[in-house]
């Protein structure tokens, strides 16, 4: 071999030795036998048989309707709180207070979730108010889990509800969200008010619960549900409970709880209320909702624990006041009117409300006569009529008994007829002011004296009228008129000044509160009487109070009254009762085309007030178009008025408007002055309510140099003196001349008409140097009514009273009111 | 003569030199050295491969992990991996794949779990189908146990036409009550199974305490056998190689040897993925991750069991 060959060999060798150990090592470690030999682990035997499908057992059988007349009040549970719980969750209770004759109802918020802040959960708007609506008629109340903090006065609402005998169920799942934690428990708010705290924790029970950890057996029932013993119970997911309670489930020994640790036998179901405010037994707190609700209530014994909860709702005994009318009442209802009500149609309208509030509540109205109705000594009522709206009589044996009546009626009537005001220590009584000084009219002689002049006024006492105090001060510095032309003296009989009548003030005099004005009041009362009858009288002073008494019963609207449990007083105003709009009537009269008062047309509301139930005058200051400088006549009337001893009203129409018929009817007399003022057409409505108000019989003083009514289409002129006539003597009566001149450069004024019919007298006319000379300016109109509406007595005055001088102007008004009111 | 003289130089010239073989077995004793050096230094040893499992179990991040799991167990230079798992779990499914796949590679090639921080639900599942469970005294071990979002009964979809009671919602209301149960009872049963074999530190509590969910602390887990021992990924990989009968190794991350990356889930990618959660879905979820981050799922920011704070900022 060559060195070549040699070394050549040589260096191959070297080369693969080199490279040899980092081959052997790969392939060692590629084909490396691992001495790892684990133990062979098994497997975890997991396999389950599927549950198979339950055997369909038979639902339970359908409860039996209840066997009474009239559903009770119902059951109110609460989601205005935004309680995270739907209606459907309630179906299984629904069902059970169904089969006890009791109603569910739920409080919703109108206020869409979205809408809300949930970022503050003390933020919600006070709701006490519908509370309390909503559990006027209820039988209890049930409150689960409210997301949103309960208010101080809904929680007030709450405890007058409880203590007037409505029961309530608390109920606090853990599984519902409530307040997040970082606030105390929400319904512990309201819990703690009637000595229950539901603790912030959850029951577990790892050896012995039905499928899940959370839904622990009942172990212990107590009280009230000692006849669950024995039952299997389970809740599903439940908290506990605390504070001075009357527990009636408990837990068992294995049952624990998340945050208090170490104890067992947890109190789950109790009862509580708190003798202070008079709900102890009322109030039923459970930890867990789940149990009253689908599936879980048809599980084991569930459906007894929902029966259980149903049946302590039920046992609600709310001590019924007046305010909760009708809820105290039975399911017939008779109604009755005192005295000789005139029944109209807003009456029957209000009626007829009452009558679809009852039916609301499940139950009917009749009405009775007067005959079937006794309610004095012996207390009776019994019904003889067929109950209104039913096809024929119920037969005795299925209608329920007649216990309950309603007794409308003025107070006089009831005063009159019945012992309920007295039983109610209320007695009708009026209070008459003394008047100082008298004032005595004087006479005037038959003979017209020629240089006699006017008597001078006595002086007056200071009166007041709506603007204000006025001191009235005889006009001394006058120059009385002395008439030197031939008189033409009326052969009257003079006769004194009639004493006018002092006011009288009608109270109801009541043993529980100062003198109530009568006008200003309403009153509805509760009596019971014997054999398990009440009665409810609705009280006021004539029909436009009776109205809104009833309109209060109807709605329930006690806002703005004393209430005490049988009494409730409440205010009247008249203008309450002039609740229609004002309609335009058909008619349009127009003065020259009436000869006389306006026909009545048909559209004008029907007036229901009394005639002259506020008062004998009304002076109706037309000053709608008064210049500054004009003065007023209705002063005149009223000044004078009230030296006679009357208290008249004032109206004024630039701020009042035009009084409705509603408002005139409240007077025996209305005196419509427009005096100096320039005027304006009369509105239709107007003397359509004039019209009206005659046909019922009101007295009506039309006076001005553009009346309301009764001038002639003929323009506006002149008048420098007026003659007196002999076809009205007492309207003329102790004027001071037969003619009178009147003071120069007065406005003109409006002839009167000269057709006014048979019934028309004319007292005055324009004397020969008047424009339109001879033209009536002071009519007198007096006819008839229909039978039992009174005698229609009309002036018509076509010039301003403060023309005359002041004695005459007196004298005319005081002649006036005495053909108007004293005849 | 000169002819016979030249031939016998020659063949004496010819002849090899002693001295010259004792080089050239001088060179091949170099060579052979020199290849055991490098060899020794560069050439391949056995692996022991690390992965770090982190975040929530959800099939994303699950599947990652299959895949290096896979991977490992049939790569031959991988003699053994240590699983380093901060977690806090997820889905029931996915934690179940993760266990199994563990549990399959541990059949032939040797696994050590370290819990870095927590192991919780889920992520403890994973832990049990290790050969041994290291754990820090501090770290959160356990929560042993499932939840769902309640179950509903069976409802009439307006639109829907089925053709069985249970077609839409999989079960009645305790059907699901009792599943959950189910689901809760094995993974209870799988931890009895594994840990009461563990030839280190075997299960000394019943399984009625572990299904009351508790999370210990690392040496309260070493006390009632959850784990194994104290310690870390440096006291995990010796046992590796003990158990896999190598003394020589390497220490290699697998996401970087094997080429498999492990991107664990975002953290608000983990929020929608719970917001999203299907009804009825099981998870094994240490739930105290949802009330770090609150239930509107828009934290600013959050911090995880160990103290980490994660980046916050509102997502959409």
């Amino acid at each position: 071999m060559s060195n070549t060959h040699r070394s050549s060999l040589v260096i191959a060798l070297g080369i693969l030795l080199l490279v040899l150990p980092f081959a052997v090592r790969s392939v060692l470690t590629e084909w490396r036998t691992s001495s790892y030999h684990p133990a062979a682990s098994g497997q975890v035997e997991l396999a389950a048989t599927p549950e198979p499908t339950p055997t369909a057992a038979p639902a339970p059988r359908e409860p039996e309707a209840p066997a009474t007349y009239l559903r009770r009040g119902p059951v109110v549970v609460d989601l205005a709180h935004f309680n995270m719980v739907s209606p459907s969750q309630f179906q299984a209770l629904s069902a059970q207070l169904a089969a006890r004759g009791i109603a569910l109802r739920f409080w919703t918020n109108p206020t869409p979730m979205a809408s809300v802040d949930k970022s503050n959960l003390a933020g919600l708007a006070d709701q006490s108010d519908q509370l309390a609506i909503q559990l006027r008629d209820a039988s209890a109340l049930v409150v689960v889990s409210p997301l949103f903090l309960w208010k101080d006065a809904e929680i007030a609402v709450v405890e007058r509800f409880v203590a007037d005998g409505g029961r309530l169920l608390l109920i606090s799942d853990p599984d519902i969200p409530e307040v997040p934690d970082r606030f105390l428990r929400d319904l512990n708010r309201l819990a703690e008010r009637f000595g229950v705290i539901f603790n912030d924790d959850y029951l577990y029970d790892l050896s012995r619960n039905d499928r899940n950890f959370t839904h622990v057996y009942q172990s212990q029932f107590w009280d009230r549900a000692a006849k669950l013993q024995g039952k299997t119970i389970v809740f599903y997911g439940v908290r506990s409970l605390s504070g001075p309670i009357i527990s009636q489930v408990r837990t068992g020994e294995t049952v624990q709880s998340s945050l208090r640790s170490g104890l067992s036998g947890f109190t789950t179901v109790a009862l509580a209320g708190l003798a202070a405010n008079r709900s102890t037994g009322r109030v039923l707190a459970m930890g867990d909702f789940d149990v009253l609700t689908e599936p879980y209530v048809s599980r084991y014994d569930n459906l007894l624990m929902l029966e259980f909860v149903a049946d302590f709702l039920a046992a609600a005994q709310r001590e019924q006041e007046l305010a909760d009318f009708p809820a105290y009442m039975g399911a017939r209802v008779g109604l009755t009117f005192g005295g000789d009500l005139p029944l109209d149609a807003p009456f029957l309208a209000q009626v007829s409300q009452l009558q679809q509030l009852l039916q609301t509540s499940g139950r009917t109205l009749e009405l009775l006569s007067p005959a079937d109705v006794v309610l004095t000594a012996t207390m009776t009522f019994s019904p003889s009529a067929v109950p209104v709206g039913t096809l024929q009589p119920p037969s005795a044996a299925d209608s329920p008994p007649l216990n309950d009546l309603v007794y409308v009626a003025s107070y006089e009537a009831a005063e009159r007829e019945t012992t309920l005001l007295r039983d109610a220590g209320i007695r009708l009584a009026e209070i008459t002011p003394t008047l100082t000084p008298t004032l005595t009219p004087t006479a005037t002689p038959t003979a017209t004296p020629h240089n006699t002049p006017s008597p001078a006024p006595e002086p007056s006492p200071t009166c007041t009228s709506q603007r204000g105090t006025f001191a009235l001060l005889p006009d001394l510095d006058a120059t009385p008129e002395v008439t030197l032309t031939p008189s033409i003296t009326p052969e009257v009989e003079l006769t004194p000044t009639p004493t006018p009548s002092p006011a009288v003030t009608r109270v109801l005099e009541t043993s529980f509160s100062p003198p109530l004005l009568l006008d200003d009041s309403i009153l509805i009362l509760r009596r019971q009487l014997p054999g398990d009858k009440q009665v409810t009288a609705v009280l006021g002073s004539d029909l436009a109070a009776l109205e809104s008494a009833l309109d209060r019963l109807v709605m329930q609207n006690f806002a703005d009254c004393v209430t005490r449990p049988d009494v409730v007083i409440c205010p009247f105003k008249f203008e309450e009762s002039a609740a229609a709009p004002e309609q335009t009537p058909s008619a349009s009269p127009t003065p020259e085309a009436t000869e006389g008062p306006a026909k009545t047309p048909a559209a004008v509301e029907t007036p229901s007030a009394p005639l002259g139930s506020k008062g004998d005058v009304l002076v109706v200051d037309d000053n709608r178009t008064a210049a500054a400088e004009d003065a007023s006549e209705a002063d005149i009337y009223t000044r004078t008025l009230q030296e006679m001893g009357y208290t008249p009203a004032l109206w004024y129409t630039a701020s009042d408007g035009d009084p409705t018929i509603q408002d005139l009817l409240g007077y025996r007399w209305v005196i419509w002055s427009r005096g100096v003022y320039r005027g304006e057409p009369a509105q239709t409505k107007t003397l359509a309510a004039l019209a009206l108000y005659l046909e019922r019989g009101g007295r009506l003083t039309i006076s001005g140099r553009t009346p309301v009514l009764g001038g002639s289409s003929r323009p506006a002129s002149a008048i420098a003196d007026v003659v007196l006539t002999d076809e009205v003597p007492p309207l003329v009566v102790g004027l001071s001349s037969s003619t009178i001149t009147l003071p120069p450069d007065l406005p003109p004024a409006v002839p009167l008409g000269n057709q006014w019919g048979d019934n028309a007298k004319v007292a005055m006319r324009r004397g020969p140097n008047s424009a339109d000379a001879d033209a009536p300016v002071l009519v007198a109109l007096e006819s008839n009514n229909a039978p039992g509406e009174g005698v229609r007595r009309v002036i018509i005055l076509g010039m301003a009273l403060n023309w005359l001088s002041d004695a005459d102007t007196a004298q005319l008004v005081r002649n006036m009111a005495a053909w108007t009111l004293e005849r | 003569m000169n002819a016979s003289l030249s031939e016998g130089a020659e063949e004496i010239l010819m002849r090899p030199k002693r001295w010259r073989i004792g080089v050239e077995i001088v060179f091949l004793v170099i060579c052979l050295v020199i290849g055991l050096v490098l060899s020794e230094r560069f050439g391949p040893r056995p692996i022991i491969g690390t992965v770090r499992f982190e975040g929530l179990i959800v099939p994303p991040s699950a599947q990652q992990m299959w895949n290096i799991l896979e991977a490992a167990r049939r790569d031959p230079r991988v003699a053994g991996i240590v699983v380093e798992i901060s977690s806090f779990g997820g889905d029931a499914s996915s934690s179940e794949k993760l266990y199994y796949a563990m549990a399959n590679f541990r059949q032939e090639k040797p696994l050590v779990v370290v819990i870095d921080g927590e192991a919780t639900s889920g992520g403890y599942y994973m832990a049990i189908a290790a050969n041994k469970i290291y754990a820090p005294a501090a770290a959160a071990v356990g929560n042993i146990g499932v939840w769902m979002s309640r179950p509903a009964d069976p409802m009439i979809v307006p639109d829907v036409l089925s053709t069985g009671p249970y077609k839409l919602g999989g079960g009645s209301r305790f059907d699901n009550i009792r599943q959950l149960e189910m689901v809760k009872d094995a993974f209870v049963n799988t931890v009895l199974h594994e840990r009461t074999q563990s030839p280190y530190n075997p299960l000394r509590v019943d399984g009625r305490v572990l299904g009351e969910g508790h999370i210990y602390l690392g040496n309260e887990a070493l006390a009632l056998g959850m784990v194994d021992a104290l310690g870390g990924v440096s006291d995990a990989i010796p046992d590796v190689a003990a158990l896999a009968g190598i003394a020589r190794y390497e220490v290699r991350d697998l996401t970087e040897y094997l080429g498999l990356p492990f991107q664990p889930v975002d953290p608000f990618q983990m929020l929608a993925t719970l917001r999203d959660t299907l009804p009825g879905e099981v998870l094994l979820l240490d739930t105290r991750f949802i009330a770090l981050v609150g239930p509107a799922y828009d934290a600013t920011s959050f911090r995880t069991a160990n103290g980490a704070v994660l980046p916050g900022g509102k997502r959409p």
